[in-house]
């Protein structure tokens, strides 16, 4: 327990007949927040909300959005769009602290800043997202990245892809080296191959776009091939892992991807590699052999560290895949689950709904869909429910889609930033 | 702000004085706002039973929708009635 804590049961007890019960456990609580994304801008805002003092820590001075940055990439939005600020979280009482948290004293309920800073918490909650496994694939570290970008972040390495793009000749190959599961957005690659695909069939209609998979399965497959025979036939080429998609080095001097049976050479090459949590997570204990961090699902509490919850794309909580929807929903209940805790109540069983759109053109998308609960300590599936978007819809379908997509992304940015 | 929590602002507003007991969402309520806000498909204008019912008619099919007709899917009349009136609390 530390000073803050104690220092509110004393006024606490001296206000018991004045003060409501509720108002009362939620003064004594500061709640310390790492990362401010989709999962940890939500969280905050949601248990500020709710009463209790918030402090964010956010190195970065703006966000920029990983979904819809594809189509920044696609050259029908610009970087703008896709980036925001935590000034509205701050005017809200929010505290928010420019730095970079280095690590974590659980025992004492401390994060600690880059500079050697300390911050006491009652509960710390983790959204860190992911980091990039460099030297995964050899060859490819981060001055690899300044020449065959991931731009699985968005902000600089977005804007470097896009120039690239816009550089090349007609005629050019773009490859996109797609990771074996699990990884931060699961249909990313695929929708980023078809807006690529947009921009050169308008600008560059002689080049090609190549995806170099890990794995032979991909989210939404039957829905994407159906819209790039219908929108970009013969111009996006897959090459799944039993034949020999697997990109296992890379060589930027020769912009060169090296495959179990091949290499290939190609003008722009988008090298996705594997990831895990981000650094935070693995410095406080909380991620596990696999990179991940394994949450509860009623609290997404640390199933490693007591007080200590994760939620986005760094925890493991069974069957939700890593999305901006998922780390929005996961917010929300992690952050009434603390609430509840700190009230000395036990967490509600939740439900939570993952939704995901995915653009093939600026006028075309389709949706994924899952509601998850908890089974045996992991989220699985609700098997009468979710799925994906049927194949086949008219065109108008897709419209509407691709409409509510932007609608969504609306919704999402501002109950995430304000 | 004024897309946020609208109505769990102006109950905490009302309630001021009193113990306020039972913010608890039910299970899958707090999903909604994703998607759904002041501005953009909003539910402001709908009542519980209204709720109730839409989530009834996208399940069975009878009302067409995108998307809805997956997520409704997974939610008995109980439990959308339950987060129908959470959503619409004052």
């Amino acid at each position: 327990m530390n000073q803050n804590r104690r220092r509110f049961l004393v006024s606490g007890a001296a206000l018991a007949l004045a003060v409501p019960l509720r108002a009362r456990a939620q003064a004594a609580a500061r709640i310390v927040v790492v990362g401010g994304g989709y999962g940890g801008a939500s969280a905050a805002r949601t248990l500020r909300a709710l009463g209790h003092d918030v402090v964010l820590i956010e190195a970065s001075e703006t966000y920029v959005s990983c979904p819809f940055s594809n189509t920044v990439l696609g050259g029908f939005a610009d970087m703008a769009d896709i980036t925001f600020t935590h000034d509205r979280i701050a005017a809200e009482g929010i505290e928010v602290v420019r730095a970079r948290a280095t690590d974590v004293n659980a025992q004492a309920r401390q994060v600690v800043l880059e500079d050697g800073t300390t911050l006491d918490y009652d509960r710390l909650l983790l959204s860190p997202g992911v980091d990039m496994i460099f030297d995964a694939l050899a060859g490819y570290d981060a001055a690899a990245a300044e020449i065959m970008p991931h731009a699985w972040k968005a902000g600089a390495q977005t804007s470097l892809l896009r120039a690239q793009l816009e550089a090349m000749e007609d005629g050019g190959t773009v490859a996109i080296a797609a990771p074996a599961n699990p990884y931060r957005c699961p249909p990313g690659p695929y929708e980023r191959a078809s807006l690529i695909a947009h921009y050169l069939s308008q600008a560059k209609p002689r080049s090609k776009v190549l995806i170099l998979d890990a794995k032979d399965a991909f989210s939404k497959r039957g829905l994407f091939e159906e819209a790039w025979e219908a929108l970009y036939p013969g111009m996006i080429e897959w090459v799944p892992q039993s034949s020999g998609g697997t990109v296992t080095g890379v060589d930027p001097e020769t912009m060169t991807l090296s495959t179990d049976f091949d290499s290939h050479t190609v003008a722009v090459a988008n090298v996705i590699p594997p990831q895990r949590a981000g650094a935070i997570a693995v410095a406080a204990g909380v991620a596990d052999a696999s990179g991940w961090c394994p949450v509860t699902p009623d609290s997404f509490e640390s199933t490693l560290v007591p007080g200590i919850h994760v939620i986005g794309d760094a925890c493991f909580v069974g069957s939700m895949p890593k999305s901006a929807f998922s780390a929005n929903a996961q917010a929300k209940v992690a952050a009434y689950a603390i609430d509840a805790i700190l009230r000395g109540d036990t967490p509600s069983e939740p439900r939570l709904i993952n939704t995901c759109y995915s653009l093939a053109a600026p006028d075309y998308a389709f949706t994924v869909v899952g509601v998850y609960r908890p089974v045996d300590g992991r989220l699985a599936d609700i098997e009468e429910a979710g799925g994906t978007s049927p194949l086949g819809s008219l065109n108008e379908v897709h419209a509407k889609e691709a409409e509510y997509a932007r609608s969504w992304f609306a919704t999402i940015t501002t109950e995430a930033f304000g | 702000m004024q897309t946020f929590f609208p109505r769990l602002l102006a109950a905490s507003a009302m309630l001021t004085g009193t113990v306020v007991m039972a913010d608890s969402p039910p299970a899958g309520a707090t999903s909604c706002t994703g998607c759904h806000a002041a501005d953009t498909i909003s539910l402001d204008a709908l009542s519980a039973d209204e709720i109730v019912q839409a989530m009834a008619d996208f399940r069975s099919g009878a009302r067409d929708s995108t998307l809805m007709q997956r997520i409704a899917a997974g939610f008995t009349t109980g439990e959308a009635e339950a987060i129908a009136a959470w959503l619409t609390r004052e």
